[in-house]
C-alpha cells in the first residue's frame, strides 16, 4: 500500500518557494525562446547588446586632389575612446537606422572639405554577427 | 519525481538555519545601494514631489535596513521603493539606469531580505529581543530563522546563470566574435585592446565563461565541492567586475554566494574567528 502523504509543515512558506522559484526559472523562457516578454521578465542576456551599431574597420577619407587618409573608426567618430563609463549603454552615436554610417561619423562628415568624400571598409557589429560591409559615400544619407 | 521534489520542498520551507549570512547580505546590500543609486537619489537632486519623495524613502529605508531597526518591515518598504523605481520611473518615465539587469537584482535582493530572517543577527532587533528576554529571565533567543527565503537567491542565481549562458550557445558566441563586439566597445583605444582582441584569446575566454556558467547554474543550487565552486563563481565575477562595466552586478552575486554556502558553516566559520568554541569542544 502506498505510504500516505503528510500535510507539508510549513503550506505558506513551501507554496511562496514553490512559486517563486518556478517563476525565477521558468519565466526566462519566454523573452528568450518566445521572443515576448514584460519588465518583470528578465531574459538575463547581459552585454547581448553592448557594442551593437560599432564599425570595425577603415575610414578612408579621398580628396578632391586624388589625396587619401586613413583614419579608423574612433578618429572618425571624433573620439579617443567610446564612452565606457557610466551611464552605460548611453551611446547614440551607434551606426543605427537608415543613415548607419552617416551619423556614426558625423564628426567627420560635417567637416569633410568640398569635392571629398569618406568611404568604410570592414564590418559593423550586430546583435548575432558581424556584417561585412563597404560603402563608398559614407555622408551620403539614403533617401 | 515528484515525491523527491515534494521532499525537498518540504525540507527548504521548513528547516531553521543561522540568520548570520542573510544579515551579513542585508548589510552588503545596502552598501550596494548606496553606492548605486546614493547620488541619484540624494535630495539635492529631486526636481519633483515624486522624486523627493523617492528620495526620502529610499534613505529612510535603506538606514532602518542597514542597523536592522523594524528590519523586515523596513525592507518590504525598500522593496516597495525600488519596485517604484524600477517601473514608474525605470519602465515608465524611462530612466534607464533603474532598468538593468543588476537594479532588478538589488530589487529581488531586499524582497529575499524581507522574507527572510535578515532581523535575528546584526541588528537592533536582535539587541532589542536580547534586552527584552534577558528583562524576562528568559534565555537570551537564537539567531536562527526560516531557510527558504534565502534559497530564493541560489534559484535566482542558477536562474541567471543558466539563461545567460543559453543565451550564448550559438556558434557567434564560441567563435570570439561576441567578446569581440563588447571589447570593441570597452577596448578600443586602450592599451590592452590588441592583447584582448586576439582571436585566440577570445574563443578560449569564451568557452570558458560559457563552461564556467552552465557549471554555476548547476551548483549554486546542488552545492558540490563547495569550496570549487565558491572560487570558480567568485572568480568569474571579480573578472567580469574588473574587465567590463558591470556596476553593482558582480558584487551582488558575490554576496550572493552568502546563500550558497550553508548557514551553519557561515554561523560555526564566524564563532571560530571571535574565538567562540562549541559546546564540547575541547579547550
Amino acid at each position: 500500500m502506498a505510504e500516505p502523504v503528510r500535510p507539508l509543515r510549513r503550506p505558506f512558506a513551501a507554496a511562496a518557494f514553490t512559486a517563486m522559484a518556478a517563476y525565477m526559472l521558468f519565466s526566462p523562457a519566454l523573452p528568450q525562446l518566445f521572443g515576448t516578454g514584460a519588465p518583470m521578465v528578465r531574459q538575463w542576456t547581459m552585454f547581448s547588446g553592448v557594442g551593437v551599431g560599432l564599425p570595425k574597420g577603415t575610414f578612408r577619407i579621398e580628396y578632391a586632389d586624388g589625396l587619401t587618409e586613413d583614419l579608423s573608426p574612433l578618429e572618425v567618430a571624433g573620439m579617443t575612446r567610446y564612452p565606457v563609463r557610466r551611464p552605460i549603454y548611453r551611446f547614440d552615436g551607434y551606426a543605427k537606422g537608415p543613415e548607419g554610417l552617416a551619423h556614426f561619423a558625423a564628426a567627420t562628415c560635417s567637416t569633410l572639405p568640398e569635392g571629398a568624400r569618406l568611404t568604410f571598409d570592414g564590418v559593423l557589429a550586430e546583435r548575432r554577427h558581424w556584417t561585412r560591409m563597404e560603402a563608398m559615400r559614407v555622408c551620403e544619407v539614403p533617401a | 519525481m515528484m515525491r523527491e521534489l515534494r521532499a525537498s520542498i518540504e525540507e527548504i520551507s521548513s528547516v531553521q538555519v543561522s540568520a548570520r549570512p542573510i544579515a551579513l547580505f542585508r548589510i552588503g546590500i545596502v552598501a550596494l545601494l548606496w553606492n548605486r543609486y546614493g547620488a541619484m537619489n540624494g535630495m539635492f537632486g529631486a526636481d519633483s514631489d515624486a522624486e523627493l519623495f523617492l528620495s526620502l524613502m529610499f534613505f529612510g529605508t535603506t538606514a532602518l535596513v542597514l542597523v536592522g531597526f523594524k528590519t523586515r518591515l523596513a525592507a518590504a518598504f525598500l522593496f516597495a521603493t525600488l519596485a517604484m523605481q524600477y517601473y514608474v520611473f525605470g519602465y515608465g518615465l524611462g530612466v534607464h539606469e533603474y532598468t538593468h539587469h543588476h537594479a532588478y537584482m538589488l530589487m529581488l535582493s531586499t524582497l529575499i531580505i524581507a522574507m527572510g530572517p535578515s532581523d535575528r543577527a546584526y541588528s537592533i532587533d536582535r539587541w532589542l529581543a536580547i534586552r527584552t528576554a534577558e528583562n524576562a529571565g528568559k534565555p537570551i533567543p537564537d539567531e536562527m530563522g526560516p531557510g527558504w527565503a534565502f534559497r530564493l537567491m541560489t534559484v535566482q542565481m542558477a536562474a541567471l546563470y543558466f539563461w545567460a549562458a543559453v543565451d550564448k550557445t550559438s556558434v557567434f558566441y564560441l567563435s570570439g566574435d561576441w567578446l569581440a563586439r563588447v571589447f570593441e566597445w570597452g577596448y578600443a583605444g586602450h592599451i590592452l585592446y590588441p592583447l584582448l582582441t586576439l582571436k585566440l584569446f577570445l574563443i578560449t575566454a569564451s568557452i570558458i565563461v560559457l563552461i564556467v556558467e552552465y557549471y554555476l547554474a548547476a551548483a549554486v543550487l546542488c552545492r558540490p565541492w563547495l569550496p570549487v565552486t565558491c572560487t570558480i563563481g567568485i572568480a568569474l565575477h571579480l573578472c567580469f567586475a574588473l574587465m567590463l562595466n558591470v556596476d553593482t552586478y558582480s558584487l551582488t552575486m558575490i554576496l550572493g554566494y552568502l546563500a550558497v554556502i550553508p548557514a551553519d558553516r557561515i554561523h560555526a566559520a564566524i564563532d571560530r574567528l571571535q574565538g567562540y568554541r562549541p559546546a564540547g569542544a575541547p579547550a
